[in-house]
């Protein structure tokens, strides 16, 4: 738990303390390093510098105890005042450097030579100090005597303390030179280890940067590929919440957006296109129609104005029934003119068929018996012009020309939901499958054409074709046929509002 | 979610990385620390052969001639010191200036030692010193020659006579008796040895041959004083009975080991050998090597081990009950040729082990 919280505390630290703390805990660990070797060796200075204390502590002894004998010789030669001070303080120093004298942690052969210092000193300090008495008691024989003996004794410690001094100096040198040996192992031991630490410390340094850093040269080759238009890139997601985390993530953020960004624009260039698409093909389709309706246009403009001479000329001449048939005539090619390039209503549509019904029936005395039923809401719903004519034609022409029986046609215009729906039925020959699939694919488009006699120059497939432009929907029309002679129905599907 | 976990390791590598990094440099400077730390403490290891302190210490004075014998009483004296809790210093080689006995034995009495072993010339000043040291509290055990004249203790050495009859026994044995009375006999002694117990050597001597060859006459002993007072003197001395002028002696009887190697010396020198019989005192590698090759005919060896024993133990019984024997006698071996050869050859499987 703690680890972690560690962990994570180091995940949100800033690159600046990232690289901070892995300098400077190697650095803080090497100081130690070196102050712990430091102190060894001054450790080791202090244990060689102790070797000789003995060695010391033995001159000091032996030199105070020539001063004692001095003060002492003196004393007995002119018993001056100042040499019996000195006897009895160099005498004090004496016994205080025997005392220091120890006999602890050293072997019986030294153990037993300081003893025989201390011994033989405490007879020599008893026979100087009889001799002092004796000269102050003016004992020229004792005080003779006891110096003589002193004198014995003071060769005898003198040697003692050489002998041992010099058995001290012997072992003291093994000593130093082990000691001395051992400061060089200390201090090869210490260049190892101060490499070895900073080896580890290089290693550390160097994954730990070089960790931290990844995450940057993964970052630097992303930007790369996305400055050369992939945008594609695919880097590590770095969890840590340092400055290389967050422009990271940011990267990612960014590269993400611009690539939805970049997606939007491409689907709406595509709508884009489509829609030009569309509308050129409208316009071709419409070009196409207005092509033909210029081809036949000539025949329209001559034949209604000779029309309007004619049923002026009909009106004069009291033939009511010719009136109304050039009339019919007349207003049926106008709207032909007037509505070639615009859309109109399915009122207007319906009153165009009445008026192609009628001239057909004058024409063909009778024969087609014509019946609507038209549902007056959806008169005024707006469709695209002449699109109910060519169906009534194409009814005429191959549905109910050629038969025996009495030819009708059923207009039936009504509404269903938010759709308009306009039917054409007839009772003729029919039509195959074969046939109604021809003509709603398209491939039927010939079969009503300008060539054709009594044609406006509009064919069916026109007609389905700039149904699906203006609806924006592929099923405009349905065609139904239950046979041969059973009539087919022509269904037009419009919705209300395009 | 792999991939997460991965990218999660990736990005806690660096953390990883400190951790362990940090953890290796602890680990060598705990394992560096505590290493120097038993090194700067192991590093006094040689001084601190501390002994256990002594609850009484001994001087061992005896001259600076003969070494090799006296470095064994010492060693096997020591010995039985250790044992005993006592420190035996061999207060000539701790000091090192050359000192006579007398100066040693005033040195023993002034560091008020608990007990002192002596072997030295029978002086005045060394009968002083030593009922000195006596009247001090200060046990004294003479060793090898004895001071009777003094208030030592103990007396731990040869029998004089003993010593005699052993010599008798292997004169007996190089010679025939027909002409035992026919040879000549050089007896060589310390100045430092007092007459009587020269004498008892030869008494012993006469009365082996007495005793064992009662029809035959006696050989002809004399008896040469070698100077102990000059260091040099031995060699030369010695060197002297073997000139080409003079009568090379039938038997030679040494009474110290150095007497033994410098007449065993003089013989090769002067190509003596066969006309001059040696029984030799004490036995080293030298002397057993001439006995092997029969240059030397046999020796008399004391036993050091108990020389040394003994005076420590007599000291130590004087100090702990107020008394003890005042002559502790000490065994004597011949080594002839035969035990020359088991001890050279024991001693080369000892690999250089002591005689």
């Amino acid at each position: 738990m703690r680890k972690g919280i560690v962990r994570t505390k180091w995940n949100n630290t800033s690159v600046k303390n990232k690289i901070l703390i892995s300098f400077m805990i190697p650095i803080i660990f090497i100081i130690a390093t070196n102050v712990f070797m430091y102190l060894s060796t001054n450790e080791m200075m202090k244990r060689v510098n102790q070797i000789y204390v003995t060695n010391v502590t033995l001159n000091d002894l032996s030199e105070n105890l020539s001063l004692l004998q001095g003060a002492t010789r003196t004393y007995l030669e002119n018993k001056s005042t100042v040499a019996l001070n000195d006897y009895y303080g160099y005498e004090q120093d004496y016994r205080n450097l025997l005392e220091k004298l120890d006999s602890n942690g050293v072997d019986n052969k030294t153990r037993a030579m300081q003893e025989n210092i201390v011994h033989q000193s405490e007879c020599y300090l008893s026979l100087t100090e009889n001799a002092i008495t004796a000269k102050r008691g003016r004992n020229i024989v004792k005080y003779k005597e006891s110096y003589e003996r002193s004198e014995v004794l003071f060769q005898d410690i003198q040697n003692c303390i050489y002998s041992l001094n010099s058995d001290k100096f012997r072992t003291n040198t093994v000593r130093y030179g082990a000691l001395l040996t051992s400061l060089k192992q200390l201090e090869i031991a210490a260049m190892i280890i101060l490499v070895f630490i900073g080896l580890v410390n290089i290693v550390v340094v160097t994954f730990v940067t070089g960790n931290m850093i990844k995450p940057l040269t993964e970052l630097s080759q992303a930007a790369d590929e996305v400055a050369n238009g992939n945008f594609d890139v695919d880097i590590k997601e770095y969890e840590s919440e340092d400055e290389i985390g967050v422009v990271s993530k940011t990267f990612m953020q960014m590269v993400r957006s611009i690539k939805q960004y970049i997606s939007e624009i491409r689907e709406s260039m595509l709508r884009e296109r489509e829609h030009k698409e569309h509308e050129l093909v409208m316009e071709n389709r419409m070009k196409e129609v207005q092509l033909r309706s210029l081809q036949a246009q000539i025949n329209p403009h001559f034949l209604f104005n000779t029309l309007n001479a004619g049923s002026q000329l009909a009106m004069m001449e009291g033939a009511d029934k010719t009136t109304e048939f050039i009339q019919n005539m007349a207003d049926f090619f106008r709207y032909n003119i007037k509505k070639i390039n615009n859309n109109a209503t399915v009122g207007e549509e319906i009153l165009m068929v009445d008026r192609y019904v009628y001239i057909l029936n004058v024409r063909f005395t009778g024969e087609i018996h014509f019946s609507k039923e038209v549902d007056e809401d959806i008169l005024s719903v707006t469709v695209p012009s002449m699109i109910l004519q060519p169906i009534i034609e194409n009814a005429v022409n191959y549905g109910i020309r050629e038969i025996d029986w009495e030819g009708h046609i059923d207009l039936r215009a009504y509404k269903e939901g938010n759709m308009v729906y306009i039917s054409i039925k007839d009772n003729g020959i029919g039509m195959s499958e074969e046939k109604i699939s021809k003509i709603l694919s398209g491939e039927g488009v010939g079969e009503t054409s300008s060539t054709n006699s009594g044609s406006n120059g509009i064919g069916l497939g026109n007609v389905i074709e700039r149904l699906r432009i203006f609806t924006g929907s592929e099923n405009v029309m349905d065609i139904y046929s239950e046979g041969e002679n059973k009539g087919t129905e022509f269904v037009i599907k419009i919705p209300t509002r395009v | 979610m792999g991939e997460k976990r991965r990218n999660n390791k990736t990005a806690e590598k660096s953390y990883n990385y400190m951790v362990i990094g940090m953890a290796v440099i602890i680990v060598v400077m705990i394992i560096t620390e505590v290493t120097i730390g038993l090194f700067l403490r192991n590093m006094n290891e040689p001084e601190m052969e501390v002994e256990s302190p002594y609850k009484s210490h001994y001087m061992y004075i005896v001259d600076d001639k003969d070494n090799e014998f006296w470095d064994q009483v010492y060693k096997y004296a020591s010995e039985q010191a250790a044992v005993d809790g006592i420190f035996l210093e061999d207060i000539r080689k701790s000091l090192n200036l050359n000192y006579s006995n007398e100066d040693l034995l005033r040195i023993a009495i002034n560091s008020s030692v608990d007990g002192i072993m002596y072997a030295g010339a029978p002086t005045d000043e060394a009968v002083g010193l030593i009922d000195a040291a006596v009247q001090k509290g200060i046990a004294v055990s003479v060793l090898n020659n004895d001071i009777d004249m003094s208030q030592r203790q103990c007396f731990v050495g040869i029998s004089n006579y003993e010593l005699g009859q052993m010599y008798a026994s292997e004169i007996s044995k190089m010679v025939n008796k027909d002409e035992l009375g026919k040879t000549d006999i050089l007896i060589l002694a310390s100045s430092d040895m007092e007459e009587g117990a020269t004498a008892l050597i030869t008494l012993a001597i006469e009365d082996y041959i007495s005793e064992n060859f009662p029809d035959e006459s006696l050989p002809a002993t004399q008896i040469v004083r070698i100077d102990a007072d000059d260091t040099f003197s031995v060699e030369e001395d010695i060197r002297k009975l073997f000139g080409y002028d003079t009568d090379i002696p039938d038997i030679v009887l040494c009474l110290e080991g150095i007497y033994t190697q410098c007449v065993y010396q003089s013989i090769v020198d002067y190509n003596c050998v066969g006309e001059c019989q040696v029984v030799g005192c004490f036995a080293n590698e030298e002397i057993l090597e001439a006995i092997d090759k029969g240059i030397i005919y046999s020796t008399i060896s004391i036993d050091t081990e108990e020389m040394g024993k003994s005076a420590v133990k007599a000291i130590e019984e004087y100090n702990s009950m107020g008394y003890t024997n005042s002559f502790v006698p000490v065994d004597m071996e011949i080594i002839n040729k035969e035990k020359a050869k088991d001890l050279i050859g024991s001693q080369k499987a000892d690999d250089g082990g002591e005689l």
